[in-house]
């Protein structure tokens, strides 16, 4: 499938700000037509094409569900992907902060300075996931949301940066 | 003669026949049936009402395969010959088994997977576990009166693709038709979600007797969806056993026990921390084969103690799934315990004061997995009732590639929602270059040399370009069973060269034909009929799967003429079969190719109609799917 339908897959209309829960209730419905377990005593090429058809809506579903690849997504409809963005140097500096705090508290496995930093991180993404709603719902500024949905990025990596740690200390 | 049914078009029996659907729990220590019957789903006792059959293989010198309560009474006095917790072996070299000296067995390293050196000769763990699956599957089919139609085969939800694929190859050797391996975690919050018809996050914290597995689900309306899974598939009930024996060892001073002494002191155990769950205090006396007495006394305060850090360890992969999954524990709206290990009191105590809330232990721990995968394994025959059931699962282990640096670059991460594929490309690095290497790993670290390496293969026959211009496509498809292939193709030149790469670990197909013909007799007559009936097994499934499909959407989508060839077509194959010869076999392979050749278009139609409902009437053209 190409992967300019996926809005339309869901029923949605292509924006920023979605009903994730009318997401997951299209995602549920095309799941029970299309999953390969409602074909697994049908012939063999209706099961390889359940397959590759579950596999799209999974595949969707995942994309738009999460902010930054839903954002880079709404680009691409645009053919504004290529755009190239760059982060200000006051982001990358904080960006360094960040990571420097998360290192500072793996190091010397602080599980509680680390939970506190997750909290933190997740206070700041929901601020601007809430920018780049404006900025894509709103104004429709696509040069302006690729440099967000960068910064979004970076954000991700940090979460999965404290995640890594607090899972090293917890095995 | 069923056969007789599809003489006449349209007038099939087959769309409310009732296959015949079992769930199979294939555990470390103890191995179960199930099936759904008049809509209520049951564990299937053997001859003298048991439903438990010990998960034990004992090969006699005389040719004699024992399974169950029998292989497991004679354990301690034939060690080596009796295969106890074979699941532990499953997809796995030497160097990843816990405790191997302490294992009274003769391990062999093969490439892949270990083998045991047995007075049966050299077996692989797929070989022994098959035992144990055939065993199960006469109960079934003796019980239901009649040859299943396929198995819900569960596996723990930690398990890797070789752990995976070991299962399913166990199963074909066993001559079941896999309708789907099914996660363990999953498999019981079916059974409850079901039966207590359960809305909301639900955790199912599963201790089996060499696996421990964490799940979270939620559950809607007839959807049960995995938000995350992890564990830990070297840990289980087996391991507490074991710290009662080390105690044992250390307290008693004892040193080199023979391998029967050894099975001996492993049963005790096992039997004492059974009887601490009831009891304060437990006495274990045993006499030795050289006429030593041994008496110790065990508390429950003192196993507790022993066997703390053990627990421990379970809650490490509970908070990593919560992380995952993005939820805190006030969000869980249930703790489900699954497996013989979560009788342990201070196991209950310990989930209790995690989760604030006392756990769900309504269903039996021991046959809640079975009865999950027999409603599965019942939706998936196409049985009335199965239909509003999803199931959406995830994968538990991230899969990557080894990229410079020995280094795992991560290609679809852990608790991707399955079934799921990624494309990854690739370039040449030198000029002219005509071929590169592939190596796959499962697992989380960032070194390869600590993940599972699951593929190592060569793509070969690249066009010779500059480097860098070559673009190379490969793409990772998970399926529903948890399973990975991998295919490759060259993109800039047009010609695609397309592989299918079949994993290099475990068993090749040479192999199990190899060992699906071994053991009956060598006579080239029984390998043919061997082979003719497998090939007859699935004409009949896809003469059944088509006559639905017909009876089902024949009128509303084909033509008259595209009717007339697929019903000729059905009519060339029947017939074939009931030759029954086992000269026939290249005839009912030809037939069933010929009818697979003209029911694909239908096949395509039935899909699109299947899409249309689930959109609703939107504009399926413009999906391009």
């Amino acid at each position: 499938m190409t992967g300019s339908n996926y809005f339309e897959l869901f029923g949605l209309t292509p924006r920023f700000t979605i009903d994730l829960t009318c997401l997951e209730q299209a995602f549920h419905r095309l799941q029970t037509e299309l999953h390969p377990d409602k074909y697994a005593s049908h012939t063999e090429a209706e099961q390889r094409k359940a397959l590759q058809l579950s596999t799209t809506v999974n595949d969707a579903y995942r994309t738009l569900r999460h902010p930054a690849s839903r954002g880079k997504f709404l680009l691409s409809l645009s053919g504004k992907d290529d755009v190239k963005a760059t982060v200000s140097q006051a982001f990358l500096m904080s960006q360094m902060e960040w990571s420097e705090a998360i290192a500072e508290a793996s190091a010397s496995n602080d599980i509680v300075a680390l939970e506190a930093l997750a909290k933190r991180l997740k206070h700041k993404v929901a601020v601007h996931e809430k920018k780049l709603a404006a900025t894509l719902d709103e104004r429709g500024d696509f040069n302006v949301a690729a440099q967000q949905i960068n910064e979004l990025r970076f954000y991700e990596k940090l979460h999965s940066d404290i995640a890594d740690a607090q899972d090293r200390i917890d095995h | 003669m069923a056969l007789l049914q599809i003489v006449e078009p349209g007038q099939s029996a087959a769309p409310h026949q009732h296959r015949l659907a079992v769930g199979i729990d294939l555990g470390t220590t103890n191995s179960l049936v199930a099936t759904v019957r008049s809509g209520i789903a049951t564990t299937l006792p053997d001859a003298v009402g048991r439903m438990l059959l010990p998960s034990v293989v004992h090969y006699a010198s005389d040719g004699e395969v024992d399974v169950g309560w029998e292989a497991s009474a004679g354990a301690a006095q034939d060690p080596c010959n009796t295969i106890v917790s074979v699941k532990r072996f499953m997809g796995r070299g030497v160097a990843d088994i816990k405790d191997v000296r302490n294992l009274p067995y003769k391990f062999i390293e093969t490439p892949g997977m270990v083998k045991l050196k047995t007075v049966a000769g050299e077996l692989s763990p797929v070989e022994v576990s098959a035992e144990i699956l055939k065993v199960l599957r006469q109960r079934a089919e003796e019980s239901l009166g009649g040859e299943l139609s396929g198995a819900v085969i569960t596996v723990p939800a930690y398990f890797d693709d070789a752990q995976r694929q070991a299962t399913k190859d166990a199963a074909r050797l066993a001559g079941i038709n896999v309708l789907r391996l099914l996660n363990e975690p999953t498999a019981a919050a079916i059974a409850y979600g079901l039966d207590n018809a359960s809305e909301g996050v639900y955790c199912v914290y599963d201790l089996g007797g060499g696996t421990f597995d964490f799940s979270i689900l939620r559950l809607t309306r007839g959807v049960f969806e995995v938000l995350a899974t992890s564990g830990d598939s070297a840990l289980g009930g087996d391991d507490f056993d074991r710290s009662i024996f080390n105690w044992l060892l250390e307290t008693l001073q004892l040193s080199r026990l023979s391998p029967e002494e050894t099975r001996l002191l492993l049963t005790e155990s096992r039997l004492a921390k059974e009887r601490l769950t009831d009891e304060k205090i437990t006495e274990i006396s045993v006499v030795l084969a050289n006429g030593l007495s041994i008496n110790a006394i065990l508390s429950r305060e003192s196993f507790f103690e022993l066997t703390k850090p053990l627990l421990a360890k379970t809650f490490g992969p509970v908070r990593r799934a919560l992380r995952d999954a993005g939820l805190q524990v006030e969000e869980v709206h249930g703790v489900v315990l699954v497996g013989g290990a979560t009788r342990m009191p201070h196991l209950r105590i310990a989930v209790g004061d995690f989760f604030y809330r006392d756990p769900l232990t309504n269903l039996d721990p021991d046959k809640v997995v079975a009865l999950g995968a027999a409603i599965q394994a019942n939706a998936l025959a196409g049985n009335r009732g199965g239909d509003e059931l999803l199931l959406l699962d995830v994968i538990p282990l991230s899969l990557g590639i080894e990229t410079m640096g020995g280094l795992s670059e991560k290609i679809i991460p852990r608790n991707a929602t399955i079934p799921t594929a990624r494309g990854q490309d690739f370039t040449t690095f030198k000029d002219g270059q005509t071929a590169m290497s592939i190596h796959v790993v499962q697992g989380e670290r960032e070194l390869v040399s600590e993940c599972r390496s699951l593929a190592k293969f060569d793509l070969r026959g690249i066009p010779p370009m500059v480097a860098g211009a070559a673009r190379i496509r490969v793409t990772f498809q998970v399926d529903a069973d948890g399973l990975l292939s991998v295919t490759a193709r060259e993109q800039t030149t047009g010609v695609e060269s397309h592989i299918a790469v079949k994993p290099s670990y475990g068993l090749t197909e040479s192999e199990i034909v190899g060992m699906l013909t071994a053991g009956i007799s060598n006579a080239e007559h029984d390998k043919r009929m061997r082979a003719l009936r497998e090939a007859q097994v699935d004409a009949r499934r896809l003469l059944d799967a088509t006559e639905t499909a017909m009876a089902e959407d024949g009128h509303d989508l084909l033509s008259k003429p595209e009717w007339n060839e697929i019903w000729s077509r059905i009519y060339d194959l029947a017939e074939v079969l009931l030759v029954g010869d086992a000269n026939s076999i290249e005839d009912v392979r030809q037939a069933s190719e010929a009818l697979n050749a003209v029911t694909g278009n239908f096949a395509n139609r039935r899909m699109d109609a299947s899409i249309r409902k689930a959109l609703s009437g939107k504009q399926i053209e413009s999906l391009n799917l």
